[in-house]
Parts: C-alpha cells; structure tokens; sequence
C-alpha cells in the first residue's frame, strides 16, 4: 500500500511522541528520512534546558521534536518550545541595522551603524568618565555573549556598569545561595525531583511556567504513589490539580510561616541535630547566634501568629510542618513569587532554613531547587559573572585575587577594573533617567517594557544614547532606540546554555542567519575593535575561541567547566558543573562525596562540606518577618499580583509572533475572584480601570476563583498593555531585585 | 498544513474516558492511551488553533488532564 506525504508524516509524528514515552507505536516499522536533517539543540525559551531538535530542510527549519535522549525533559516540549522553530522565520526578524535620522529609524550599512555606536561611547567615556556608559545584558544571551560584554566594559572600557535581566528575576535566589550555603546555585539537581516523596512549592506556578518539570512531578507520583504535594502561593493555579495542601497565603506574608514550619520542625523533634551541630552555624543577618537563640527568636513564631499574619489556617500549617518532618525526601521549588520581592534573599534563606534544619540536602530527593526563568541566567549571567558586582568563574569585583585573576586572562592592567560594584539594574536606570549614563548597550532584552515603574524610566531611555541588539524589531526598547542591531536568532549561532541544574548545554548553527544578521559576539568585537580595544579581541575567531578562553576563567572555581569543551557538549546533553576533567561525569550533589571539590581531610567525617563558607558550615538566618513594600490602604485597598500564563513568555518578543499563540491568550486581562466581582460590580469582560499610586491601566475583567479575595492578578506579557507602568521599583536591599509580585491597587469600571 | 503530535498526559482513572473525548474531536486522531496515563494524539490542520483550543481547554478545564505536551510539528508550508 502506498503511502502519501501527509500519512508518512502522520506517522512520524506519531512515532514521536510514542517515542518519548518508551512505546513503539507500529510495531518496528522503520519511517523512511524523508530529507530533514534533525540537529540536537536545547529550548531558547525558560530555565529548565530542555533538549530540542531542530529539523531542518532545504536549509531551512522545517520542524521541532523534543530531544528524547535529553534526561531533563525526555522529548516533551511546552507549548512555546512546540515553536520555536516558527520564531526564527517570524515576520518581525530585523533584516537590517537602523540608525535614528531626524527622528526617524532607518535602514543603515553595518559600519555607519557600528561606528556610530563606537563614536558616541567613545565621546561618553572621553568627556564623562567610563562609568557614563553602561551594558546590559541578558539571561538569553549565549555565555560566550555576556563573556565578550563583560571583558570589554568591565576590564577594556574600565566600568562595572554591567548588568543584565536577572537581576529582575533572579537575583535572590543568587543572594539567598551565597549567604545560606556560601555559593550560587543548587546543591542538586533535577536527579533529585525522580527520588522526592514531598514537594514543597512556594511561590511556583510550576504547571504553567514550568510545565515538563511539573510533568517529572506528576511521573514522580506515578512511580509513588505516596508522594505528597504542598504549595504555599497567594493565588490558586493550574498546579493545584496536584496539590496535597495549598497554603494560600495573603500576598506578601509568608516569611512568617516559614518561620512556623521552622518552629514545628524543632518543637516537635524532626530535626536531625548532628547534621545541624556539624554542618550548620546560625546568625541574624548581622551578627553570629547560637542554636539556643535561634529557638529563642522563633518562639513568637506560633502557627497561630503566623496563621494571623497569613491568613492560612494553623492546623494547616501544623499539617505543613509534620508533612515535611515525617516526610525523609524533600525537594523545594520556587520561582518568582519568592524571589520578585522586597525581602527575596530572606525567603530563599527561611527555604534554605528547613532544609538545614532536618538536613534534607546533599542526597537523593532531597534539594532547596530555584527554579530559573531564562534559558542562561545561571550559565552567562550567574556564572559568567554578568552583574555589576561580578566577574567570571563565580567572582566578585571587590576581591583583589579574584580582579588579579581574571585580568591576567583578559591581558589587561589589574587597575582597568574597577574595585567596586557598578550600578545595579534599577540604579543603572535611575542614572540614566538622571542623564549620568550617556551611552547604554542592550543585548537581547527589552527593558522599555520590563524594568517596575516604567513610566519613571522611560524618558531617560529615550534622552540617553542607546544600542539594541536584537533578533526582533520592534519592541519597546527597540522602537526607541537610537541604533537597532540586528543578532543572529537561536539556530543560526552557536554557543552554550546553562540551565538551573549547573548543567551548561551546546547549541550548533545549524541555519544562515536572516537578512543581514551577525552572531552578537561578533558585533561586540566588531564594537571592541572600532573603540581601540582590538588587541584583546581579535584572536576570537569562532565563540568556540571565546568558550575556551571562558573555559581559563571557571578553572579550580566552585563551577569549574574545564572538562567541557566544545568536543564533548557537542557529544553529550550537557555537563553539570563542577566537572574539572574531561573524563569526569559533572556532579549530581555539591559539598558531598562525589563532588570532586569535596574537601574530604576538611571535611573529617562530616556528611556535607559547604566549601564556599570559611568553616565549610551553612547558615541557618533569624530573618525577621516583613510584609510587602507598599501594603494595601483605604486610598489603594487591593493587592496586585503579576504573572505569567503558559502560552507567553517575558515580554511577547517572540511569542507574540506565534499567532496560535497570541489566539491562545489575545488580550491582556485582570484576573478578579468572582465575589469581588459581585462585590464591586464588575462582571465577566467588562472593561476596568486598575490604578495604583504609579499609573492606570485599562483591562479587560476575568472573573475566575484564581485570586484570593481581595487581591487582582495581571499576566505582564502584553506590550500594548504595559503592566510595570503599576508595579513597583522597590528592591530588596541585598539583591536589588524589584518587587514586582506585590503592590497596592485599586479598581474602577472603565 | 500543520502536523502535530502530543502527548496528553491523565489521571489513570480516568484514562479511557479522556480519550474518548478527545476522539470525538474533529481533526484530531488518537494512538490510544499507553502506559496508564498517556494518551497520544495527531492533529492535521491548517493552523494550530483547534490545538491550541484544545490543549487551553483540556488544561484550565478538565480536572483529570494534568498536561499537554506536544512531541513534534512540521510545517509542511515551511
């Protein structure tokens, strides 16, 4: 029987997806190639990494399947990865460099473009110092990107003024690593979430922002059935259809109840006091405790007091705590909804907290997860030191060694880097609104729709000089800007990923890039070069040439990647750090036997190491509990949560070309509880007014039980309707990142 | 024309009866449901928006769907 083109690639699809289940659908009946060629890739949207293939025909993308040799997501794909390969033929691809003329952008060579830019930020620097310009970067941007943007503005151009997107998601988890366990990110990894009895979620819409790890959730309670499900979250989602209990805690009020499962955990006897008297010292953010004061200042913590400050029920939280105590593997996630707030680095500390307490870390199914948003925030921009405050290799800019080390690598003078920390994101804008920063290089990133407050920083952005780099055009940064770059798109470049897991992943160019579109590594060489730098620069030749020279940084560090070259990602479905060989296997569990930097004469019996800590103790933090920044009032009653919905991510760029996707969700919307609703009459589609103390915003009602009462949810996504006009630019003091989860509002019929 | 395969994923109980539902879906054809749990589903259309109806519908509405998760796609206009 013959078979037509449509059947045969019916059936491969078919084939596909039985596949990725271990299920061959037509009995061993072998599909013929049908001329595509599949190229192994990872995902260009969050930060889960999962493995992609990019099938390619006619050296053009033809089709996507997810990488079913890929151990993260085992050939399952979210809806936004299903695209991507649509992405890179979208109709807003930028062909062509534009340069503002009397107003107006319009189409320009690549070098009146590039010397442009090189002649206005050499003006900058010459009459205002290094520190009037500034870059920033992206946790999309490949490791190889921000590598080349941090050697030439930190130690060519001589300014710390570095920074990039996750300081806006998540720089807490950052914070809150460093000052519990002494390094940047998990101890575990996603092994851990295969071997866990009990999840405990907070602040995670892990179904929809996360979908194919909240599916290795659903298959760990498959493989057992015991496995219990707990969710402290403001507002009910598409996760709770697996919950065990929600803790749906009032917005902004949930350090208290970490402190009451901590309290429980120690009254009630689930502590595993050897691991604790070992492994585990305590203090109160400014000062060493002892264990005995720790006990003393969780003593007001009651379930009780905590269910006052909540609004969550206490036998809810005793429930909580006794699931977590009897429970022996423990994994933690969270996301946004922990880390977008004014006390982020506190609440990844009281996450941390339980895990020390009853030392459910370092083993299998037991792990304090962040979950990231981007697909390389932890590998360009955590570990590849793309903040004002780092360098390369999990290094500080105030440390001496760490400023030696790294200019002997990058060839330059000790003194071309400065000792102190740049300007942070907000600060960064705050200079440019105030005119201090003349000159800004974007790359990859659209902050004219995702910095808090926008209407704060929007005209300084449009006053200042400023460079987009970018795939797609326009956005709100790029219609502003006074030059749009045109990058090359995921596919047609290669590089490297680092996703959440420490696990760094290759990505081939498998396509001609669109139009006149060059790889970003190179436009900032070509940048380096025209602005006198071109010593340090000219030997890249290929990023292969800027990964191995990256690969001289991470040497003997904490995330030590010199056993994954180019040869062996190509190879394999990525390495996770620390792997210092290239015939090490990476490392599963940090400070435990296994990790070849465990110390083990430091060590002297002791079951974990945390070697980023003098003592090799972690720490267990006396946060105080504190509610949000801006608490509701007579004037602004409700509170006003933003978020994300599966079909979009961040600020539309490239799903807002899909337009399945954009059917998919159309509109941007406020969800509203449906007593509010009755209460303040406002009825399903009716158009609305949401103001807070910052901008008004017109939107259409959604009247779904999501929300508890009192309190208004917008997904940020949509550019026509631009959501961080409401939100705050309050920043949590220790990792500066904006609380964009909670503010004060009120609501009005439009 | 778009080809597209996905993998919905159920509470076992209520395997069968998902996949019912889903047969009766015009464009769509089911693989039937595969280790307890998985259902695997081709749709062949001109554009995904029926998929994407579907796999919105099945997310927000049906209690026994716990994930949508396609496999592949190719563009056969591409």
């Amino acid at each position: 029987m013959s078979m037509t083109r449509r059947d045969f690639v019916k059936l491969s699809a078919a084939s596909a997806a039985a596949a990725v289940i271990g299920v061959d659908l037509f009995s061993g009946e072998a599909l013929a190639a049908d001329g595509t060629t599949w190229h192994k890739s990872v995902c260009r949207f969050c930060g889960v990494g999962c493995g992609v293939m990019l099938g390619v025909k006619d050296g053009k993308p033809y089709a996507i399947r997810g990488d079913k040799e890929n151990t993260i997501n085992k050939g399952l794909l979210c809806v936004k990865g299903f695209y991507l390969h649509k992405v890179i033929t979208a109709d807003n691809r930028l062909l062509h460099p534009l340069v503002r003329k009397n107003g107006k952008l319009e189409q320009a060579t690549w070098d009146e473009a590039m010397e442009l830019v090189a002649s206005k930020f050499t003006e900058a620097i010459e009459q205002h110092g290094p520190d009037a310009v500034a870059y920033y970067g992206s946790g999309q941007a490949e490791t190889e990107e921000t590598y080349l943007a941090n050697k030439l503005f930190k130690g060519h151009i001589g300014t710390n003024n570095v920074e990039g997107n996750p300081r806006l998601c998540m720089a807490s988890a950052v914070g809150g690593y460093l000052t519990s366990f002494g390094a940047d990110e998990p101890v575990g990894s996603y092994d851990d979430l295969d071997h866990a009895d009990l999840f405990f979620l907070i602040g995670s819409n892990t179904a929809e922002a996360h979908p194919v790890l909240y599916d290795r959730l659903v298959a760990r309670k498959k493989a057992n059935p015991a496995t219990k499900f707990i969710a402290i979250d403001p507002r009910k989602t598409p996760t709770n259809k697996i919950l065990d209990i929600h803790l749906q805690v009032k917005p902004g009020y949930d350090l208290a109840v970490m402190h009451a499962i901590a309290k429980i955990l120690i009254d009630e006897g689930y502590t595993d006091e050897k691991f604790i008297a070992d492994t585990v010292n305590f203090s109160d953010g400014q000062n060493p405790i002892t264990y005995d004061d720790y006990k003393k200042f969780l003593e007001k913590y009651t379930p009780e007091y905590a269910a006052k400050a909540s609004g969550v029920a206490a036998e809810d939280i005793i429930k909580v705590a006794r699931m977590y105590g009897q429970t022996p593997r423990v994994v933690s996630m969270w996301t946004m909804g922990v880390n977008q707030r004014a006390r982020g680095v506190w609440l990844n500390n009281l996450i941390h907290n339980l895990h020390l307490l009853t030392g459910k870390l370092g083993k299998p199914g037991c792990d304090s997860l962040s979950l990231t948003g981007q697909p390389n925030a932890c590998g360009g921009v955590r570990e590849g030191g793309g903040l004002c405050h780092l360098l390369p290799g999990h290094r500080a800019v105030a440390n001496a060694e760490h400023r030696q080390e790294i200019a002997n690598i990058w060839n330059v003078p000790v003194e071309n880097i400065q000792d102190k920390p740049g300007k942070h994101t907000v600060a960064m804008f705050e200079a440019i609104a105030a005119g201090d920063i003349k000159a800004l290089f974007v790359l990859c990133t659209n902050p004219a729709q995702s910095l808090p407050n926008l209407k704060k920083y929007l005209p300084g952005m449009e006053k200042c000089f400023m460079v987009v780099a970018e795939s797609f055009h326009p956005t709100e940064t790029s219609k502003i800007a006074d030059v749009v770059l045109p990058a090359s798109f995921w596919g047609e470049k290669e590089g490297v990923y680092g996703c959440t897991e420490r696990r760094s992943q290759y990505m081939p160019k498998v396509l001609d890039p669109a139009g006149e579109a060059r790889w970003d590594g190179d436009i900032l060489i070509d940048l380096a070069k025209r602005m006198g730098h071109g010593k340090n620069f000219e030997h890249f030749k290929t990023p292969q040439d800027v990964w191995d020279e990256y690969l001289k940084c991470t040497a003997g560090r904490d995330m030590d990647l010199t056993g994954a070259p180019y040869s062996r990602l190509k190879e394999v479905r990525g390495l996770r750090w620390p792997v210092p060989t290239v015939d090490h296997p990476g490392t599963v569990h940090r400070f435990v036997k296994g990790d070849p930097l465990f110390p083990e004469d430091k060590a002297q019996g002791r079951r974990m190491y945390f070697y980023g800590k003098p003592d090799g103790k972690a720490v267990i933090f006396a946060r105080p509990d504190k509610g949000p920044e801006e608490p509701v009032d007579a004037e602004y009653p409700i509170v006003l949560m933003t978020g994300r919905v599966l079909e979009h991510w961040h600020t539309m760029t490239m799903t807002g070309q899909i337009p399945q996707l954009v059917r998919a969700v159309p509109t941007p919307y406020v969800e509203i509880h449906p007593d509010d609703g009755k209460e303040w009459g406002i009825k399903e589609r009716d158009m609305v007014k949401v103001i807070t103390r910052r901008g008004e915003l017109e939107l259409e009602a959604k009247l779904i039980d999501r929300p508890m009462r009192g309190s208004i949810f917008i997904p940020w996504h949509w550019p026509e309707s631009l959501t961080n006009i409401l939100t705050i630019d309050a920043i949590d003091p220790g990792s500066k990142e904006p609380e964009y989860k909670i503010c004060a509002s009120r609501i009005e019929k439009a | 024309m778009l080809i597209v395969s996905m993998i919905v994923k159920v509470k076992s109980e209520a395997a069968q009866v998902t996949l019912e539902a889903i047969e009766k879906i015009e464009n769509l054809t089911t693989y039937g449901v595969h280790k307890d749990d998985n259902i695997i589903v081709v749709g062949e259309v001109e554009t995904v928006d029926e998929i994407e109806a579907l796999s919105k519908k099945l997310l927000n509405e049906f209690d026994a769907i716990l994930g949508v998760f396609p496999t592949y796609l190719a563009d056969e206009d591409a």
